[in-house]
């Protein structure tokens, strides 16, 4: 597992590839421990290193690109084991965030970091790509049944877009329960505050910790629902 | 790409657009010189000279009542105004925001504006001409309508068959034809034509010697303007000032985004511009008593924003992807309907552009580069928050935009500033002992052909670093080992070199100016995010310029000649912008630059004809390509963040220099 996260965290994408297909093949480690403790652990690791200023976006890119080569093998596997358990009636179900860059722009090197970051932090990721229409990532998220929504922009005009994606949750009754994150060039935790977004992230370190405390707080909040509405149905 | 928003700051100067968070009790002189703002003393801040005289545009109530040095400085009209002077008041407790405006009056123009560009030869046939007519006045037998009679001559004595007379020239025209020669002489005038069609304009007398037009380029940030003698082609006075829309957004994504608001924001963005250039059009002819009403024709140059900002044309569309400009080809419009203060019947032109951002500037660089008649291939780069990029020959071209970003204007770098005084504008370290040495822009006089400014202030210890400098920055950290070719601090030398050390906040910074050596006591550092910025813009500016070469099909080797434009372009050390990896490795003595040729280009086009028809031609010749969607940006752009590039094939003889250092 420690071969992995090195190899992941170096950026060396035959290495991790490698690795990750020995650790199958030779049923060395299950496929959601390799997620959990050789790619999370390396792009953590690498996340760190980008903190320490150590590493920018070539070598973050670099990394990136070999989790997706390594996530190619794995997902498969746990998506199929997922879907076995949740028939069994078993396990709790992953985070899932819709990401994309809003429409009106076309700037995604930032974006494509966050959503591996994510998927290396155990979320179902869904990545609608750039110039995203404002009503596909709500229109994504509802029938995903996403807990959050991620968008970015590196430009300013395309900032108005961030808001109407809030209007629109409002309009829909959706605020919430999809909560929303927003980052890229063009943001700010001041613009974020102003918009009414319920988190802001200065990076895809930042990033991976908000969205965790968004997933936690919509489950939560969730929960209490539907604590409420048996409570009212016995009382029926 | 914005910068941080307006909201974070406590003390905005304007029109500058220079802001800063300062604590409670600091001197408004001191922010403001600290800031690198144009403010004018002679006593250096001791409420004596009384030049530093600001209008407070917001938070003014929360400053104390006037010093004596300012009532006896100001006016009482000034007063009125929220006048004060800015070494006297100090940002007081507990107020949000100080909004203050650097009138024209305190400011010394001391911005090195670039003004200047190429002289090129052009044939001179400019869209307005004059011509003198003595027409024998009308008999009995000779009865024709003053028209007619003004169109028989026009035909008979300069061959013109098909002249529009307009209404607005129609109705003074019985009354001008008569003025010279009184009742029973001959009609003595002088015909305004333009681009040899319609009559603009009808003068009494023999003018033809005074023919005038301006030409304008419209920089996001600068203006440049230059009256010229449409009889000679020579430009007569230059003029420049910062573009007045910076309030409203201090890059052009912000600007777009407050005009696209609404139609009355647009209008207020429109109105400063054009205010601005009145401002320029009436210093010019102060200076050389040329009449506004003899300026017949404006020629205008800037990127696709500014054009439609200067002709207020509703802008949201062209600020997102796909970025579709509103209009392409030349457009042309009345200056009275325009708020020109030209003649009113007069023309204000702006050139055609190539697509959403890639403007008339762009056109006008291209257009003195000469795209359509070389066999050489060139290479050019306009550099600035947008660079645009052509390469080609006669036999074609491409051209392509990066958002590289404002880092090398010295915004999102922590000591960056603008080139004014007080700036560094150079460094230079010594690769093996870290010596480090820097240059401070000092006392720039003001510029143009007959501008002159009244005072000079003598900063000669720095406050910050400019362009110019930050461009030395990342070549130099590299040859010396300060950092690494990935761009990260050599932690090495964390505790051996005393300029390297750690932030508060954990980043590592190097220091350029220690405290005792700068104009404000404070140390001047490059931090490592700074190095990041400069960076990421080096890399965008070199993928576009590789993504323009493989669609040639060519290697760095057939490029004939690199040409760099813009006024950035020609303050930068090009060795230093070459080793960093900011454009290809070609021989140094192959590259040029070409100073403002947005602002050449004008001058080309007020003055012919036949340069505003390449500039159509260029617009819809020259092939545009989108780099951020480009299939090979992903691989690219990365490896161009490193320093000179990861892909050192690229770059054999600053590869072969690093490895002499030691340094790979």
């Amino acid at each position: 597992m420690k071969a992995v996260a090195e190899a992941l965290c170096a950026g060396d994408k035959e290495k991790t590839v490698e690795l990750v297909k020995k650790g199958i093949d030779e049923k060395i480690a299950h496929p959601l421990e390799i997620l959990k403790d050789g790619l999370g652990v390396g792009m953590t690791m690498a996340g760190d290193k980008y903190e320490a200023g150590e590493y920018f976006v070539p070598e973050m890119l670099m990394c990136v690109d070999a989790m997706d080569a390594a996530m190619e093998i794995v997902m498969p596997l746990i998506e199929q084991e997922l879907r076995e358990k949740e028939k069994a009636g078993g396990g709790a179900p992953r985070g899932k965030v819709v990401i994309g860059v809003v429409e009106g722009d076309i700037h995604d090197i930032g974006k494509t970091i966050v959503a591996s970051m994510l998927r290396a932090a155990g979320f179902e990721v869904i990545d609608l790509g750039r110039d995203v229409p404002i009503d596909e990532f709500i229109e994504t998220a509802v029938r995903e049944g996403a807990q959050v929504i991620a968008a970015s922009t590196l430009m300013t005009p395309t900032l108005e877009g961030m808001e109407e994606i809030e209007e629109k949750l409002k309009e829909k009754g959706l605020k919430g329960k999809i909560k929303t994150i927003i980052g890229g060039g063009a943001t700010s935790k001041e613009f974020a505050d102003e918009i009414g977004a319920d988190a802001w992230a200065a990076d895809a370190v930042e990033g991976v910790d908000a969205v965790k405390r968004l997933v936690e707080e919509v489950k939560m909040a969730m929960a209490e629902i539907e604590k409420r509405m048996e409570a009212e149905k016995k009382e029926e | 790409m914005a910068g941080r928003r307006l909201e974070e700051y406590n003390i905005v100067f304007f029109p500058s657009g220079l802001r800063g968070t300062f604590e409670p009790g600091t001197s408004i002189f001191e922010a403001a010189t600290k800031l690198g703002v144009d403010l004018a003393t002679i006593c250096g801040g001791q409420g004596e000279c009384g030049k530093c005289k600001v209008i407070i545009e917001e938070g003014a109530e929360a400053l104390g009542p006037l010093t004596p040095s300012e009532e006896a400085h100001l006016t009482e009209e000034e007063k009125r105004q929220n006048y004060r002077l800015a070494c006297m008041i100090s940002l007081p407790e507990g107020v949000k925001r100080l909004v203050i405006r650097v009138p024209e009056t305190s400011r010394l123009g001391a911005q090195r504006l670039q003004t200047e560009g190429l002289e090129v030869d052009v044939k001179l046939d400019p869209a307005v001409r004059k011509y003198h007519l003595i027409m024998k006045r009308g008999t009995l037998e000779d009865d024709r309508a003053d028209e007619i009679r003004l169109l028989d001559y026009m035909r008979d004595l300069y061959g013109f068959e098909d002249l529009e007379i307009p209404w607005e020239v129609a109705t003074t025209l019985p009354m001008i034809l008569r003025e010279k020669g009184g009742t029973r002489g001959d009609f003595d005038v002088t015909v305004v034509v333009y681009d040899d069609r319609k009559v603009i304009a009808v003068e009494p007398g023999d003018t033809t010697g005074r023919c005038y037009g301006i030409a304008v380029d419209i920089g996001s940030t600068k203006l440049a303007g230059f009256l010229m003698d449409l009889n000679t082609g020579k430009v007569v006075a230059v003029s420049s000032r910062m573009n007045p829309q910076i309030p409203y957004g201090e890059d052009i994504l912000s600007r777009m985004t407050y005009a696209k608001k609404s139609w009355e924001a647009l209008k207020t963005v429109q109105q400063a511009v054009i205010n601005g250039i009145n401002d320029m059009i009436l210093e010019m002819c102060e200076l050389t008593g040329i009449k506004p009403e003899e300026i017949y024709e404006g020629v205008f140059v800037g990127n696709t924003a500014m054009q439609h900002l200067f002709l207020g044309i509703w802008p949201k569309f062209m600020s997102l992807a796909p970025y579709p400009a509103g209009i392409k080809r030349p457009m042309r419009a009345p200056a009275d309907k325009l708020g020109l203060k030209i003649h009113p019947n007069g023309y204000a032109w702006f050139a055609p552009i190539i697509r959403g951002f890639v403007g008339a500037d762009q056109v006008a660089a291209e257009l003195v580069v000469n795209y359509l008649e070389i066999d050489e291939m060139v290479l050019e780069l306009d550099i600035g928050t947008n660079t645009e990029i052509t390469l080609g020959n006669r036999h074609g071209a491409y051209c392509v935009s990066c958002a590289s970003g404002p880092a090398f204007e010295g915004m999102m770098i922590s000591c960056g500033m603008r080139a004014a005084n007080g700036a560094i504008e150079r460094i230079r370290i010594d690769p093996e002992t870290r010596e480090l040495e820097y240059k401070v822009i000092t006392g720039i006089w003001a510029r143009g052909v007959r501008s002159c400014s009244k005072y000079r202030r003598t900063i000669t210890k720095p406050i910050g670093i400019c362009g110019s400098a930050l461009c030395d920055v990342l070549p130099e950290f590299v040859k010396a080992g300060i950092i690494h070719m990935s761009g990260q601090f050599n932690k090495e030398l964390l505790g051996v070199d005393p300029r390297m050390r750690k932030r508060p906040d954990g980043q590592l910074e190097y220091v350029i100016a220690w405290a005792h050596e700068t104009a404000h006591g404070k140390d001047i550092t490059i931090t490592q995010n700074d190095i990041r910025e400069l960076q990421k813009a080096k890399a965008a500016m070199f993928t576009g310029a590789y993504l323009l070469m493989k669609e040639m099909g060519i290697t760095t080797d057939d490029i004939d000649e690199l040409v760099i434009a813009g006024a950035f372009g020609s303050y930068i050390d090009p060795a230093s912008a070459r080793t960093m990896g900011m454009y290809p490795e070609v021989p140094l003595e192959k590259i040029r630059t070409i100073g403002n040729a947005a602002g050449t280009g004008a001058r080309m086009a007020l003055i012919s004809r036949e340069a505003r028809r390449k500039m159509e031609k260029l617009s819809n010749w020259v092939k545009f390509i989108e780099a951020a969607i480009h299939p090979d940006f992903m691989k690219v752009y990365p490896e161009a963040m490193y320093i000179p590039n990861k892909n050192l094939d690229l770059f054999p003889e600053t590869a072969a220099m690093l490895k002499e250092l030691g340094r790979i």
